[in-house]
């Protein structure tokens, strides 16, 4: 294919038709529309053999998603907001049923009162649903991390979120480049699930579990969950020496080696905050940027490498941790540190909320108010 | 606080040009001719910003948006969209 | 990197517009990103769009707030003030049949409106002005004319591409200030 000038919406679209899904059922909602609009219209003209379903609602869309997925075909849909807050119960059956599902989520805020543009609010609630999540932060990380959830979700048996930011990533126009077939089918080969629901050899699935039983299954996908890290670093590993394409695997850090002090953050707002610390950094201040890329499970390990000898971490977030001090993210990262180091000082900004424009000159700002001197 | 409510419930008031001038929103406007118009009331149905006053079947070009409904289901023929200048 | 933030009403064609301008970029060997901003998505709603052209990875997303070059589709919206906020050194281009001075500003005119009617680019008594100001601002960012036209071929094959293609020409052509 090439390089290709086109919307994020539409290299959501373009993976998944690469990535030869068997079946697609989804609801539009905006700003993912276009994703669905654009799947409809291939699987419509023959360009991809894949089963549309047309349902009435996001629950209906993840159940015949997990339930095609439990049938052994390898399965997509896209949602956002409300849809996906609509389909929390079902989330939770795709994890706990140990099914490949991948997932966009263009992120939006969530009502009320009603806004269409970006938070992170939607699939940060969604945070303990047992999904792995990963946050884009350019339309070719889009389509690259799409191919890489595909991989990653039937290599560990789990569900894949993949995290857009809407109107921002999910309508601006950009090039990025397309693999050729015959690239995605070597890095990613037919779905060959271990189990499937069977008519010809009738099994039952989530069935009815006592005490002694229903911890074990709990346990096991904890362990899977955390377990998923080493395979999603190999992905990301395998998927650039094949394309030459790297977005980073856990993190992608920017200028951190000689900083003092690291801003932490996920999404479009990170791949912006660049700017942000050329900026500071011409000012004299010695800081550096880490991009989140993967939220769930949360490299913790990571973080204390990247953050050890540094004074001070800042966190954007663009959501609420609603009763509790600070964002999602930021409590994520108190808890990842605590005990492994507790001499660095944090600081915390919540920005960007309801799609609040975030430009480098503002964050460069609210960054600066944060520093410790 | 606003008509006795707290400012935190995310409640918002019914009021005209809510929205802005939405009349210059407008590509083209309807032009009702008199000579037609029965004053059916049938344009006050449909209009679906409640810019057509009843009574003399005149419209209030600060907001109406130039959707051309009215002109659409006008039984006569009588309201022409007009390009604006 | 240049930036354009273009000021219009839906149903002009504006985002169409920003997209083939950054498609024109792409095949000049530039890096391009065109931001819609959606607000109300009906037909005569004012909307606007940003373009960025770069020789460089773009990693900017937010809205333009201090663009290289503010277009507006129609005179009017100066008098909406769409001009509020820009740097000194922000140029304005007008559809618009003769120049507007706007204090402090230089400013580009191309009267895409008369172009459009009198190459017969009218639908339902509507001009395609996108179509010849996207030829102006080609030429406004050091397009290639044949560059230019091939883009707009390439999106509408056979008649309709090459009658585009030709209004497009005059409004390159027909750039002033």
């Amino acid at each position: 294919m090439g390089t290709v000038l086109d919307t994020g919406c539409h290299a959501v679209a373009m993976a998944v038709c690469n990535a030869k899904v068997d079946v697609v059922a989804a609801y539009p909602i905006t700003p993912q529309t276009s994703i669905v609009e654009a799947i409809a219209e291939m699987v419509e003209k023959g360009t991809m053999a894949t089963r549309f379903l047309p349902v009435e609602g996001e629950h209906s869309a993840m159940a015949a998603c997990t339930a095609a997925s439990a049938g052994g075909a390898r399965v997509f849909t896209a949602t956002s907001s409300q849809g996906l807050l609509y389909m929390h119960e079902v989330l939770h059956m795709a994890a706990g049923g140990r099914l490949p599902v991948v997932m966009a989520n263009v992120n939006r805020a969530v009502f009320p009162p009603w806004s269409i543009y970006v938070d992170h609010q939607d699939s940060l609630a969604q945070r303990d649903t047992g999904w792995l999540q990963f946050y884009c932060a350019s339309l070719q990380e889009i389509y690259d991390t799409i191919l890489q959830a595909f991989k990653i979700a039937e290599t560990v048996s789990l569900p894949v979120m993949v995290n857009l930011d809407g109107f921002i990533l999910s309508h601006a126009s950009m090039p990025f480049f397309v693999q050729e077939q015959e690239v995605v089918d070597k890095f990613l080969p037919p779905f060959e699930p271990s189990w499937v629901l069977d008519t010809t050899n009738p099994n039952s699935f989530g069935n009815v579990t006592d005490q002694s039983v229903y911890h074990l299954y709990r346990k096991m996908l904890q362990e899977a969950i955390l377990a998923s890290l080493p395979v999603i670093k190999n992905v990301a590993k395998e998927y650039k020496d094949l394309t030459g394409f790297w977005h980073g695997d856990t993190f992608e850090p920017y200028k951190t080696d000689d900083a003092e002090v690291l801003v932490l953050s996920m999404g479009s707002m990170a791949a912006e905050v660049k700017s942000s610390i050329d900026m500071l950094r011409k000012e004299g201040h010695k800081v550096g940027a880490l991009r989140l890329r993967l939220f769930r499970p949360f490299p913790a390990d990571d973080l204390a490498v990247y953050v050890a000898g540094k004074k001070q971490l800042i966190v954007l977030d663009r959501n609420h941790a609603f009763g509790n001090e600070g964002g999602i993210l930021f409590n994520e990262v108190k808890a990842a540190l605590f005990g492994k180091n507790n001499e660095i000082k944090l600081a915390n900004k919540i920005m960007g909320i309801g799609g609040m424009d975030l430009n480098w000159q503002t964050m460069a700002a609210e960054i600066r108010a944060l520093l410790e001197d | 606080m606003k008509n006795g409510i707290d400012d935190f419930y995310p409640i918002s008031w019914p009021q005209e040009g809510v929205a802005g001038a939405t009349g210059a929103w407008r590509l083209k406007k309807p032009v009702v001719d008199k000579a037609k118009c029965t004053n059916c009331e049938i344009c006050w149905v449909f209009c679906p910003e409640a810019v057509i006053n009843r009574e003399d079947i005149t419209i209030d070009y600060e907001f109406c948006k130039g959707c051309g409904i009215c002109a659409e289901e006008c039984p006569r023929g009588a309201i022409e969209m007009v390009l604006e200048d | 990197m240049l930036e354009l933030r273009i000021h219009g009403y839906g149903g002009q064609g504006v985002v169409t517009m920003a997209e083939l301008l950054a498609l024109a970029a792409l095949e000049s060997g530039l890096v391009a990103q065109t931001l819609p901003f959606f607000g109300v998505e009906r037909r005569g709603a004012p909307v606007k769009a940003a373009l960025r052209v770069s020789d460089k990875p773009i990693h900017i997303y937010s809205q333009s707030v201090e663009p290289d070059f503010l277009v507006l589709m129609s005179e009017k919206l100066l008098d909406m003030g769409m001009n509020v906020g820009i740097k000194p050194e922000s140029n304005i281009v007008l559809n618009a049949p003769a120049n507007v001075a706007v204090l402090g500003h230089l400013v580009y005119f191309v009267d895409a409106t008369g172009i459009a009617i009198a190459n017969g680019l009218v639908t339902d008594g509507v001009p395609y002005i996108n179509i010849p100001m996207y030829g102006a601002l080609c030429r406004l960012i050091g397009i290639e004319a044949e560059v230019a036209l091939n883009v707009i071929k390439n999106r509408w094959p056979g008649k309709v591409g090459e009658k585009n293609a030709a209004v497009a020409k005059i409004g390159y052509d027909s750039l002033k200030n």
